[in-house]
């Protein structure tokens, strides 16, 4: 990624000064509000060159950075921020990990600085603005929470999706299984009706008492009679089995626990079969 | 003559007890406060002593040549760690420097105050500190 003009300059002024402004322990040097608001500055100005750029992780990397070596407050809520901007942008939140802490060491440090341990040779910030920062410190945090809801929630919702994409399986086999049985019903009842009739005419048939053209007619009743069995019987046989299959798949995809879906009963009913179903 | 040999048998024998005590490691202590929220691993004497702080005359007198070492770690919780009135880390935080002498030493996670005293650091001590945070349940 090309760097913004200006960012190497101010990456070497930003290194000059931390070197100059000493960590705590080392020379020790007095650090006033003043004197921090100047090292400061250069470095704010390092990051948001970065921010302009769209580069917020790299803006935290050096805030943050910065904020260790010279114990800032500022600087570790700036970098909380720019931690909470990375987060907002890539939607992920590891870097909202970052900018919750570094916004509790901020306040750490602002805590400390209002006790009765701190030197008066070590002040980064006014005393007066410690209230401020310390509400701007806890605003990270708070929005850091809602934001991390937001993206757990985003990060959720496919998995939703694929829950509903799941249970509308269930349904399509069920309906179909239903539709198949109800006409494999019917298809059995034609082939049971055809046999009825194949039987009566078989028995008007054997009448000696009906010949001719009589018996013709007779013969030809018995012959759609048995025709309209075997087709009945068979292929209602057939859908019927299919959708009972189907019926059970379905049943046993929406689950135990899911019977407001449906519930579906296969009773005996008379000479045929009954079926129920709620959906 | 046999003077002489006597004194190359001493000087033989301090050099040799100089050149074993050099070459023996810094003997490790461990202690803890009364109420065993802070325990350290120390050697040459170092020492935490809660609840005191460094007077005038102490931080007049802490040197710089030889520094010692601090590392700090905190159980079951956070905190940052603040030297003689600045910040200097944030747990889990090892090898800070620390002058010679008597230290004013804080440990803090936001407004609780997790340890704080007075820090005693020998030339070349080295200490490390385990706070034990108040959610952290049992013993180290």
């Amino acid at each position: 990624m090309p760097r913004p003009p200006g960012a190497r300059i101010l990456a070497t002024a930003l290194s000059v000064c931390l070197v100059v402004a000493a960590p705590a322990g080392a020379a020790e040097p007095k650090v006033t509000p003043a004197t921090m608001a100047g090292t400061r500055g250069t470095v704010q100005q390092a990051a948001k060159v970065e921010l302009d750029a769209g580069n917020p992780a790299t803006a935290a990397d050096r805030l943050s950075t910065a904020a260790r070596q010279l114990g800032d407050p500022v600087l570790f809520i700036d970098a909380a921020e720019a931690f909470y901007a990375q987060a907002e942008a890539e939607r992920t939140t590891a870097p909202l990990d970052q900018a919750d802490e570094h916004a509790r060491i901020a306040l750490d440090i602002l805590y400390f600085l209002q006790g009765p341990m701190a030197s008066k040779d070590w002040q980064p910030v006014d005393p007066m603005e410690i209230p401020g920062l310390v509400s701007r410190a806890n605003d990270v945090l708070q929005r850091s929470q809602a934001l991390r809801a937001e993206i757990e929630a985003e990060a959720a919702a496919p998995k939703t999706d694929e829950k509903k994409k799941g249970a509308a399986g269930p349904k399509v086999f069920i309906a179909t299984g239903a539709a198949l049985t109800a006409l494999g019903a019917a298809g059995l009842g034609v082939g049971v009706a055809g046999l009825a009739i194949g039987a009566v005419q078989q028995d008007k048939a054997d009448d000696p008492t009906i010949y001719g053209d009589a018996y013709d007619a007779v013969e030809r009743k018995g012959k759609v009679g048995n025709a309209l069995a075997y087709a009945g019987l068979i292929a209602g046989g057939l859908l019927a089995a299919t959708g009972i299959a189907l019926l059970v798949v379905g049943k046993k995809r929406a689950g135990k626990s899911d019977d407001r879906k449906a519930r579906l009963r296969v009773l005996p009913a008379g000479a045929g079969i009954a079926l129920s179903g709620r959906f | 003559m046999n003077t002489m040999g006597r004194r190359v048998r001493n000087t033989a024998g301090f050099a040799l007890a100089l050149a074993l005590g050099a070459t023996l490691p810094a003997h490790a202590e461990d202690a803890c406060t009364d109420d065993g929220t802070v325990c350290w691993t120390r050697t040459k004497g170092a020492a935490f002593v809660p609840g005191k702080r460094a007077s005038r005359r102490d931080k007049r007198r802490r040197g710089r040549r030889d520094p010692g070492s601090l590392s700090v770690e905190i159980v079951g919780g956070r905190g940052s760690v603040f030297l003689n009135g600045r910040y200097v880390g944030t747990a889990p935080v090892s090898g800070i420097t620390v002058p010679n002498g008597r230290n004013d030493l804080e440990i803090r996670d936001g407004m609780v105050v997790l340890a704080s005293g007075r820090l005693s650091m020998p030339s070349g001590g080295v200490i490390t500190l385990t706070v034990r945070a108040p959610t952290a349940a049992g013993p180290f």
